[in-house]
């Protein structure tokens, strides 16, 4: 590393006079860094299964804890419509019963948060191409409104008999919806209150040791 | 070497997204698009970089000047400098209590030579090392630094002419 001259007076004092604020949405572009990073790492496209290993999942799973609630249960969805290609592949039933369970705590999770939009909904917003956009309002989902009317361990099996009822062809086939401009797109999700965050981290924490 | 870490990410983006917007906003108007895909660019590299915050300035560059070479193509007109109008301080009826302190700072940048703005950007708001500034700008480190007191020197002087008490 190269040693970093320290600003001068005046250096400072220009610097304080502007403090740039970018207008980029943090928890989108963290999530689609961590969507690419996993992309990349676990060979998520259409014509591939994701490696097995460890270390592959290890990774990608420590994206979770600093993206939202919603974008990693979204993140969660993605990889296990990617594992149920593993089942296909005749990977581990019990890996993949650990992994159902992980994102149904995810799930829960993401519900708890005031978010615009339900992971199913956001899912299929990322994944549709624009004119098959999915109403972000509950009310027209009621999948995700029973979700959310729900109880824990109910929302649970619901959520692991869409997964189970979703075809492996759909998981990843879809390309993610066209790009936007960065000052136009809208935000995945809220951002987290310090306490969410904790909570958050503690649990992706709790998965990664269940997991692994 | 590893791949870049996540939390590290985070930090990059909170400690320097905004200089590089406004790095980027020296070539181009989609500023915020430019550091969006230098982000995902350092996420997807294999090797995480020596210098991340050097390394994010150099590809914001690339990709400012990409952008700018195909707006160019595209509407030949956008090329010139672009202050925006509302924002011009030669304009009378603009007085400084009407300007945001930012936004009057950046307007002042905007009079800058190109090359002048990048230095002073780079150095005073990215904190990178006359070699990277060198590295960046295709220059030696001694050159880098001398052009950019020269450009400093012209910042203030800008600065000043246009608000002596008020700024410094």
């Amino acid at each position: 590393m190269h040693n970093r001259p320290p600003l001068n007076h005046a250096e400072f004092e220009i610097r304080d006079l502007l403090e740039p604020k970018s207008t980029v949405n943090r928890d989108q572009l963290i999530y689609d860094c961590g969507y690419e990073a996993a992309k990349s790492e676990l060979a998520l496209d259409t014509t591939s299964l994701p490696p097995s290993g460890t270390a592959s999942k290890r990774r990608w799973l420590q994206w979770l804890p600093i993206v939202s609630t919603t974008a990693a249960a979204i993140m969660c969805i993605l990889f296990l419509q990617q594992s149920a290609k593993l089942r296909s592949a005749q990977a581990s039933i019990e890996n993949l019963r650990v992994e159902k369970q992980s994102l149904a705590i995810a799930l829960n999770t993401a519900f708890k948060t005031d978010t615009a939009e339900t992971p199913a909904v956001a899912l299929a917003n990322r994944t549709n191409s624009p004119s098959k956009r999915v109403d972000s309002q509950p009310s027209s989902n009621s999948l995700a409104l029973d979700w959310i009317n729900q109880s824990r361990a109910a929302k649970a099996l619901e959520v692991e008999n869409w997964l189970s009822q979703r075809q492996p062809s759909v998981a990843f086939h879809s390309s993610r919806q066209p790009r936007q401009n960065a000052s136009t797109r809208t935000s995945v999700s809220a951002t987290l209150r310090p306490q969410q965050q904790k909570n958050q981290r503690q649990l992706w924490e709790e998965l990664s040791k269940s997991m692994f | 070497m590893k791949p870049i870490c996540p939390i590290q990410i985070a930090e990059l983006f909170d400690r320097h997204a905004g200089a590089l917007e406004l790095y980027a906003s020296t070539w181009t108007r989609n500023a915020a698009d430019c550091v969006q895909e230098a982000f995902i660019a350092i996420a997807k590299e294999p090797d995480a970089p020596e210098s991340p915050a050097a390394w994010l300035y150099k590809v914001v560059r690339h990709i400012a000047l990409n952008s700018l070479r195909s707006t160019t193509r595209r509407r030949r007109y956008e090329s010139s400098p672009n202050v925006h109008p509302s924002t011009n301080p030669s304009d009378p009826a603009l007085t400084l209590e009407q300007l945001d302190r930012d936004e009057f700072l950046k307007t002042q940048l905007q009079q800058l030579p190109q090359r002048d703005r990048e230095l002073i950007v780079a150095r005073i708001w990215g904190e990178l090392t006359w070699q990277e500034i060198g590295e960046l700008t295709e220059s030696s480190k001694s050159t880098a630094e001398r052009k950019y007191n020269a450009a400093l020197q012209q910042f203030k002087s800008l600065l000043e002419s246009t608000c002596t008490t008020d700024l410094l």
